[in-house]
């Protein structure tokens, strides 16, 4: 075998190796006409109230809270936090409580304690019932009723926009308005705002 | 009949004459639907929704599938498997009446699956429209085909309309899953026909500037069009021709039965845009979730109908148009309204012991009088388009085809020269609401159906049930009252004696789906 | 020999395919502490400050300049790191934030538990010189 054949046959065959490195098989089914995407990206398809802006939003919100000693204090306190919902003053079809999950969900992380409110309070209450009045449960395991702690502060807010348009652009200015109110006293506590700005080209 | 009409679309020229022996199929060019729909609307007007279907199923008798190789299932009844099939599908207005006729008929089931049908050829064009914006807004204009031989994908009130009811149907069937992914549906698709619409009114622009039309709506009222009928105060309130106050109020109700009142407000808000004098719809703005009802009682909101949608009409008009070098006054077609009429909305309503207000929150005449508006420049450049362009055809077959050819194109002048009239005819031509906390049971219902009459009956309201919504339709004196929680008590529905009514028997259906109609004339 | 060459060439490529690896040392610098999807053409990180108060919550600073007289879009965002180098906390969301012609901006970050201790920034620009990225896997509709 002489040198010139060892290249012509040994090079190919490295190429293809090289060629198998390179394109290796991902684990994914599919014809690749759906991916998935970065989940954090910044969404921009339209000036509605997107996957960003809630993100953003909790973020901002539950770091504002987080530094406020209140809030700290609740956490050393083990004190107890129920959110309202928040009214959407917006014409978008926008639930709120996307937002408000996320902060409860970001504190919770951080050791403060929530309690159930909304739809969630009529799951709360079926099960205490279903336990109690059923018949069905060992008594020794069943959960009293008359057990069930009330919070000491509740967070509340607001969603605002304004829309402005013309022939050429669209601009809307989202406000979401959050507060933490101590629930005996009606006092806010804390409060803070975050702005958010969103033009398109017609 | 898809593939007939596809096909027509390319050959139309070729195809005219031949179509002229196909008078009565639903895909015919020569086809009245306004005169088509008139006996079973009569139907409907004299209470009988059986006969009324059986009418419509006459009208629709399809060219290619009514013979023995249709599909059939266990009963030997014709197979629907998908609107877009293309041999045995019906067209959507087929759908849509059929499914207006079921919910009149109370049978909601049915009539969800006919609406169902309707809304997948419209979710079609919807998904044609996302793949390809242009391609769609290119075909809206085109300028040498007829209007009444294009496809027809439901005007835009309609496409958002029938939404709206599907919402409904899937509350009353109490799916309210479906109902809530419903909703969603209806207001994308509020947006995509508002960029839609955007975006044609450029393209329009562009392309009769490209074809030298200069005709304007303004030469049309010259010529005897009754422009001022599209123009009146009712049109003009209206921000559109398609968004849908009674879809947002509906989720406005919905999502405060629920609880998630985020987005009742986004609902409520809405509709008191576009119908900023609605009392009722103001009563509830940022006061969502207050007024809640007590123990035994139900948060009930009827939704009273009235009439049927108006009609579209071909009305001739003498327009000056360049043939030839020369100025001629050209006679041709363009559509107009005419309201069905006799569509009377009680101011209020008594139930119980409580006058409830009836408002109007949707008034159909006057969004097909707006769309219409919005549509004539566009129609008036394709018909002015295609009218030099068939003349010079004319011109060109008398002087090289001789006699022969002069009548090919001469029927084809005759054909293709009536305005498109296609619109869904059961429709009701006003839409309102009536809203209360009202105690669970039975309770008397007072209805006035015309000045001076008023039909009597009993609805029942159950606090136990998630959502309490009563549809009730009124028609020519004939009330048709659907609650799907009312049980079938015949006896207990007096008619207005003074009119010597004749009750007509419902019949009996499980208490789930049983509903009444009565005639009080 | 053709075939040679060509083999060369795909080994090349694949080299070339390979991801670059940043090291980023402890020093305490700006340079340790930014990290820059490909080189910001004229966005500068001129300042950055770190504190951590009694409450135990880093504070970040950072002081963005544009050195374009143009406007600049900047994506960033903060990573939380504790004492041994762990990540403490989710990805945070992409920020989209615009600095005008010749402007200094300063973006603010608070840590979102205690356990941060160490950070790192995350900075995206459009314009950024190695490659011309989309921004972060942004999904904008064409």
């Amino acid at each position: 075998m002489n040198r010139h054949k060892l290249t012509k046959t040994l090079l190919p065959a490295l190429a293809v190796l090289a060629l198998a490195a390179c394109q290796t098989n991902s684990p994914v089914v599919g014809d690749g006409s759906v991916s998935y995407g970065d989940a954090k990206a910044v969404e921009a398809v339209t000036t509605d109230l997107g996957s960003t802006d809630i993100q953003t939003t909790a973020e901002t919100m539950t770091r504002s809270l987080l530094q406020h000693p209140v809030i700290q204090t609740a956490i050393r306190r083990r004190e107890l936090l129920v959110a309202s919902p928040v009214q959407n003053k917006t014409s978008e079809y926008f639930d709120t409580s996307l937002i408000t999950d996320t902060i409860l969900a970001q504190l919770q992380k951080n050791g403060m304690r929530y309690v159930v409110e909304g739809a969630n309070m009529q799951n709360q209450v079926d099960e205490l019932r279903r336990q109690n009045q059923s018949g069905l449960y060992k008594k020794s395991t069943t959960a009293k009723i008359g057990g069930m702690h009330g919070a000491k502060f509740r967070l509340d807010g607001s969603v605002s926009s304004i829309t402005k348009k013309n022939n050429s652009m669209k601009d809307v200015y989202y406000k979401i308005n959050l507060r933490l109110i101590e629930i005996e006293t009606g006092i806010v506590e804390w409060s803070d705002e975050k702005e958010i700005r969103k033009s398109a080209k017609r | 009949m898809r593939i007939f009409r596809s096909f027509f679309h390319s050959w139309s020229p070729v195809l005219a004459g031949a179509l002229l022996l196909l008078a009565g199929c639903a895909g015919n060019p020569l086809r009245s639907y306004d005169n088509e729909m008139q006996d079973t609307l009569s139907l409907v007007r004299a209470g009988d929704v059986d006969q009324a279907l059986r009418q419509l199923e006459r009208n629709n008798v399809s060219l290619f599938s009514s013979g023995e190789d249709a599909e059939r299932d266990a009963n030997g009844n014709r197979k629907e498997v998908s609107a877009l099939d293309s041999v045995s599908g019906k067209d959507i207005l087929y759908y849509f009446e059929k499914g207006e006729l079921h919910r009149l008929g109370n049978d909601i089931a049915k009539s969800r699956d006919s609406w169902l049908m309707a809304d997948e050829i419209v979710r079609t064009w919807e998904d044609e429209y996302r793949a390809n914006p242009a391609k769609v807004i290119g075909e809206a204009g085109a300028f040498l085909i007829n209007d009444r031989v294009r496809r027809y994908d439901g005007q835009d009130y309609e496409k958002v309309f029938l939404s709206a009811r599907l919402t409904l149907d899937h509350i009353l069937l109490g799916n309210f899953d479906h109902a809530r992914v419903e909703m969603k549906k209806t207001f994308e698709r509020e947006k995509l026909i508002e960029s839609f619409r955007e975006k044609e009114y450029d393209k329009i622009k562009e392309g009769q500037k490209e074809q030298g039309v200069t005709t304007t709506t303004a030469d049309l009222a010259k010529n005897g069009y009754p422009l001022d009928e599209l123009d009146n105060p009712e049109v003009r309130a209206l921000k559109n021709g398609f968004q849908n106050a009674f879809a947002h109020y509906l989720a406005g109700y919905f999502f405060e039965t629920t609880g998630e009142y985020s987005l009742a407000e986004p609902g409520y808000r809405n509709a008191l845009a576009l119908r900023p004098n609605s009392r009722l719809i103001r009563a509830k703005l940022n006061k969502v979730g207050q007024n809640r009802p007590g123990k035994a009682e139900a948060d009930v909101l009827f939704v009273l109908e009235s009439g049927f949608a108006p009609a579209r009409k071909s009305i001739t008009v003498p327009i000056p148009i360049r043939l030839n070098q020369r100025w001629m006054a050209t006679p041709l077609s363009f559509p107009v309204i005419r309201s069905e009429g006799g569509g009377y909305m009680p101011p209020e309503i008594q139930v119980g012991n409580a006058r409830l207000p009836v408002e109007t929150l949707v008034d159909v005449d006057a969004m097909a009088r707006r769309l219409l508006k919005d549509q004539l420049p566009g129609i008036i450049g394709r018909t002015v388009v295609r009218a030099i362009a068939k003349s010079a055809l004319q011109y060109q077959a008398q002087k090289h085809g001789g006699a022969i050819g002069g009548i090919v194109t001469g029927l084809f002048s005759v054909v293709t020269e009536q305005a498109d009239e296609r619109a869904w005819r059961t429709l009701p031509e006003r839409l309102a609401i009536a809203r209360a906390n009202l105690p669970g049971g039975d309770l008397a219902i007072e209805i006035p159906v015309a000045p001076g009459r008023v039909f009597r009956g009993r609805i029942r309201v159950d606090p136990g049930q998630a959502m309490n919504v009563i549809p009730i339709r009124i028609v020519g004196g004939t009330v048709y009252v659907g609650n799907s929680i009312m049980t079938g008590q015949d006896d207990a529905v007096n008619t207005t004696p003074e009119e010597g009514a004749k009750a007509r028997k419902a019949p009996k259906k499980t208490p789930a789906s049983a509903g009444k109609r009565r005639k009080v004339m | 020999m053709k075939k040679s060459f060509l083999a060369a060439t795909f080994l090349g490529l694949c080299v070339l395919a390979l991801p670059l690896q940043a090291q980023v040392t402890g020093d305490g610098s700006i340079a340790s502490k930014v990290e820059s999807l490909g080189e910001m053409a004229n966005l500068k990180v001129s300042d950055l400050r770190v504190v951590a108060r009694r409450d135990g919550l880093l504070r970040v600073q950072v002081t963005i300049t544009n050195e374009s007289s143009a406007n600049e879009q900047l994506y960033y965002r903060f990573r939380w790191l504790d004492n041994d180098g762990l990540v403490v906390w989710e990805e945070e969301p992409w920020k989209p934030e615009v600095v005008y012609g010749l402007q200094s901006k300063i973006l603010t970050g608070i840590a979102p538990t205690f356990q941060a201790t160490d950070f790192r920034l995350e900075v995206q620009s459009p314009n950024n010189s190695v490659t011309s990225n989309p921004p972060p896997g942004s999904i904008i509709r064409q």
